[in-house]
């Protein structure tokens, strides 16, 4: 469904993206890990479009995305949350997700309707007309989910979206991310916290400074002596 | 109709049916065309005022340039009417399209520039218009200028008396509200408030954010010219520095971010403040102490911006948001 | 063209550019350590300009001595500023940075219009009012070459200033603090530099520099309430062409646009000279919007911080 062919991403003479292939199943949950600095949300840079000047190519469903721009890319069924979060700071949660919904619907009316039940879906609906400066991350992190899934993806990245929640929080994001799953999106996570990828994804993809590490099932990745070491070697706090 | 009481029931709305209805009774029983004159300001400064908060205040893309806009209307409409006889009602939709077709490549060239470097090319822009049109003397009079025919003629949209034009004028304005309210309300308003907020994410969302950029640079340009041509019809005598110069699109800042930059009708509680103002004061001080009035509009731009970002629109607002969530 | 005046033309040329570029140097200053572009820098160049003009027609004072006190003075202007209204635009929203700094110049104009009245003032100095010659050299074919001892010395000192500010930047402490804060405002903050100092102390020196350009211009140029704006700009083409905050940008940019000001108003005519530098400033913004001096991509830094 995606497929990465050989990515690979400077910035300047630094080589941040080495040889990075990998293709992405539909409907399931694939999980991205490595340690700080691997290089996973400038892949999903490069994915989504905001990252140019790279080479190797990514397909999608049969066609080559590799150049288009993060708008192009989004029309073909591609999203992505942010790592740190872009609310639309000034307008309340409703227009933030009629923005995404309207890159689908024509109408105004439509959008509202579709951005109320994405609102609604993840939990938001009680906060509707708040302003997005006004939310806690937990609340901002579901916002980026809201505003994602209103563009109808196919395929969803989401980056860090557990970050800095509390335990109950941690449980309600769990659940969404495994409707958004269940409702037939294709997810492709970015995630520190190893229960959760364990929990949640049925293969994971190791980057380590850069360079794809191994992949395979949660108990074959943990396992792997390689992904203990590029852990431990520098921040198995996250371990 | 339905739509209308439909904008009389939704609040908001309110003050500004009920200006527009003052703006079209009152000047019935004005007689004094001193006052009419000043209706006629308000209408033409408001309306420049609005077409330039479409880029500015609704996608945050400072221009700086919008006074050539405004001169390209003005010296279309009038060079068409002068050297070929076209009529200004046609002249003002070539001037405007014209201006469109400036806006987008405008938009072309600098959309991609970050926020101070496209007010500075914008600037730089608005110069290279002026310095044209004082030196291209052939065609625009240079700095001598051009007069316009003052014989009443509805053809050259030259008329009897200033009430015809208090109601061009209301009807322009009315025109670039409308338009204004539309985009605010429709797709493409979203899509610039998304860019204004946040360019990264509104892109991730699917927006063309240079495609909606460009066609409200066109809309606003378009609209900026048709009210230079407008004014120049009104003040039967246009020169540069009285249409091209950046004063011009700085007063259409200063009226729109203290009436509440990005709200539609901010620019119009904007003029509606100090085109009167200004009048008085000229009217008063004018030749003992030129310029005391842009002193206290500096000063006034410098308080407005810091301590109320927001303007009295976006004040009011958030004053009547708290009371009703009380 | 004739080799000689050609010749001419690059030295007047260069002359004049120098001027441009010392006008420029606290523009570009403000603009890469603070990030504001301070719209009313003409204004504080005009005001300097009358100061200097009232100094020598009150007190008879050579305007290149009143340096000494129009330069403190815009200094401290510039810190009562900072105080008073540019510190609460740090961070804001550009449309705040650009149009509270438009507010000032537009009120210093007017208060000048006001108090000044709006006549053309210059200051003429005996001492400058012969021009010397450079030549003939009749044996390489070259006439004599005509230079004005005022624009000669606002050339020199405008230089020298610029040579020692650079060096103040690039050694001083203060210098190199204003630097590090210029790189990376985060990491200075970190680092316990007082940023609202640094700022403060940036946007007087700022001041300070056009306080020095002002005194050496007003032997040559004439000034009014207007003059800041002609001016800015100017500063703005320089500034951009240098690439924000680079001092020795500037002066190339200067003395560029200096040569190619008086080049186009010798081809082309004295009243298209302007547009011809708008000209090229659009077309640089266009090609190379980090100047011709500055880092490529600096421009879109924004952006590039923008996406985690
Ligand atoms: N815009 C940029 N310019 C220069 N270097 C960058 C830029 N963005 C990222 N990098 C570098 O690329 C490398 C990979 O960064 P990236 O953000 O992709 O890591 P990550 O795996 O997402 O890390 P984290 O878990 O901390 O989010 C890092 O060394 C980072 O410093
Ligand atoms: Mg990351």
């Amino acid at each position: 469904m995606l497929e990465l062919k050989n990515i690979e991403k400077k910035f300047g003479g630094n080589l941040v993206l080495q040889g990075i292939s990998f293709s992405l199943e539909p409907g399931r949950i694939t999980g991205l890990i490595g340690p700080n600095g691997a290089g996973k949300t400038t892949l999903f840079n490069v994915i989504t479009g905001f990252h140019k000047d790279h080479s190797g190519t990514v397909i999608f469903s049969g066609d080559k995305i590799t150049g288009l721009n993060p708008e192009d890319i989004c029309k073909k069924g591609i999203c992505r949350t942010f790592q740190v979060t872009k609310p639309f700071a000034n307008i309340t949660l409703t227009q933030n997700v009629m923005i995404g919904a309207l890159s689908r619907l024509e109408r105004i009316k439509d959008a509202r309707r579709k951005a109320q039940e994405i609102l609604d879906f993840v939990g938001l609906y009680e906060k509707r007309e708040i302003l997005g400066r006004n939310l806690t991350i937990a609340d901002r992190k579901k916002l980026e989910i809201a505003r994602g899934l209103a563009t109808s993806p196919k395929i969803f990245l989401l980056d860090e979206v557990m970050a800095g929640l509390n335990e109950s929080e941690l449980l309600e994001m769990k659940k969404l991310i495994r409707n958004i799953a269940d409702s037939g999106i294709t997810l492709l996570i970015i995630e520190h916290i190893m229960t959760v990828i364990m929990e949640l994804s049925q293969k994971v993809i190791v980057l380590d400074q850069g360079k794809f590490l191994t992949s395979g099932t949660p108990e074959q990745v943990t396992k792997n002596p390689e992904v203990i070491k590029a852990y431990l070697g520098k921040e198995f706090k996250h371990a | 109709m339905k739509q209308l009481i439909k904008n009389i029931r939704n609040s908001s709305h309110l003050p500004f049916v009920c200006f527009f209805l003052a703006a079209a009774v009152l000047p019935l029983f004005v007689e004094n065309d001193f006052y009419l004159d000043g209706f006629i300001l308000i209408f033409i400064w408001a309306s420049f005022s609005s077409a330039w908060n479409i880029i500015a205040g609704f996608t945050g893309m400072v221009s700086l340039g919008h006074n050539a806009l405004f001169g390209i209307g003005a010296y279309s409409s009038t060079i068409l009417l002068i050297r070929y006889g076209i009529s200004p009602w046609f002249g003002l939709l070539i001037g405007g399209t014209l201006a469109a077709a400036v806006g987008v490549l405008i938009g072309v060239i600098c959309f991609r520039l970050r926020s101070h470097y496209f007010a500075l090319a914008t600037l730089a822009f608005g110069e290279v218009i002026f310095i044209l049109a004082m030196n291209f003397a052939d065609i625009t009079g240079g700095a001598e200028g051009i007069a316009l025919p003052i014989e009443p003629d509805i053809w050259n949209m030259s008329f009897q008396g200033k009430l015809p034009y208090v109601y061009s004028g209301l009807i322009l304005l009315m025109i670039v509200t409308i338009v204004s309210s539309k985009i605010k309300q429709s797709k493409l308003g979203y899509f610039l408030i998304a860019f204004k907020e946040n360019e990264d994410a509104a892109r991730m969302l699917g927006v063309n954010t240079g495609r909606a950029r460009l066609t409200a640079m066109a809309i606003s340009s378009f609209l900026a010219a048709v009210t230079g041509s407008f004014y120049a019809q009104y003040i039967v005598f246009i020169d540069p520095s009285s249409v091209c110069r950046i004063q011009l699109s700085i007063q259409a800042a200063l009226f729109a971010i203290v009436g509440g930059i990005g709200t539609v009708f901010g620019p119009i509680v904007g003029a509606v403040i100090f085109v009167p103002i200004t009048i008085a004061l000229r009217a008063v001080l004018g030749s003992t102490m030129p310029g005391l009035h842009l002193i206290i509009y500096g000063f006034i731009l410098i308080v407005v911006l810091l301590y109320m970002p927001q303007g009295i629109l976006g004040a009011a607002k958030n004053k009547l948001f708290r009371i009703s969530n009380n | 063209m004739d080799l000689s005046i050609f010749l001419q033309l690059l030295i007047s040329g260069i002359l004049l550019g120098g001027i441009y570029a010392m006008s420029s140097i606290g523009l570009t200053l403000i603009f890469g350590v603070m990030k504001i572009v301070n719209f009313a820098h003409g204004e504080f160049l005009m005001l300097a300009m009358y100061f200097s003009f009232f100094l020598h027609h009150l007190f008879k004072l050579d305007p290149y001595v009143s340096i000494i006190i129009v330069a403190p003075a815009l200094f401290i202007i510039g810190i009562i500023l900072y105080k008073t209204i540019i510190r609460y635009t740090i961070g804001k929203p550009i449309l705040t940075q650009i149009f509270v700094t438009l507010g000032i110049s537009i009120v210093i104009e007017n208060l000048a219009l006001l108090f000044f009245s709006g006549d053309f003032k210059a200051v003429t100095l005996d001492y400058l009012q012969v021009p010397f010659f450079l030549g003939p050299f009749d044996s390489i074919g070259i006439g004599e070459i005509i230079i004005n001892p005022g624009r000669l010395i606002a050339f020199i000192t405008g230089l020298l200033i610029s040579g020692a500010f650079y060096l103040f930047l690039k050694f001083s402490y203060t210098g190199k603090i204003i630097r590090a804060t210029a790189q990376d405002r985060t990491t200075a903050l970190l680092m316990g530099i007082n940023i609202d100092r640094v700022y403060m102390l940036t946007f007087a020196i700022g001041l300070l520099l056009v306080g020095i350009a002002g005194c050496l211009m007003i032997p040559i140029f004439t000034v009014h309430p207007f003059v800041g704006f002609e001016f800015v700009l100017i500063m703005f083409v320089v500034v951009v062409l240098g690439g924000l905050g680079s001092i020795v940008g500037a002066v190339a940019a200067g003395l560029f646009i200096g040569v190619v000001e008086v080049f186009s108003s010798f081809i082309i005519g004295p009243d298209s000279k302007q547009a011809i530098y708008f000209i090229i400033f659009i077309i640089l913004l266009i090609i190379r919007p980090s100047g011709l001096f500055g880092i490529k991509g600096e421009e879109e830094l924004e952006r590039i911080e923008a996406i985690d």
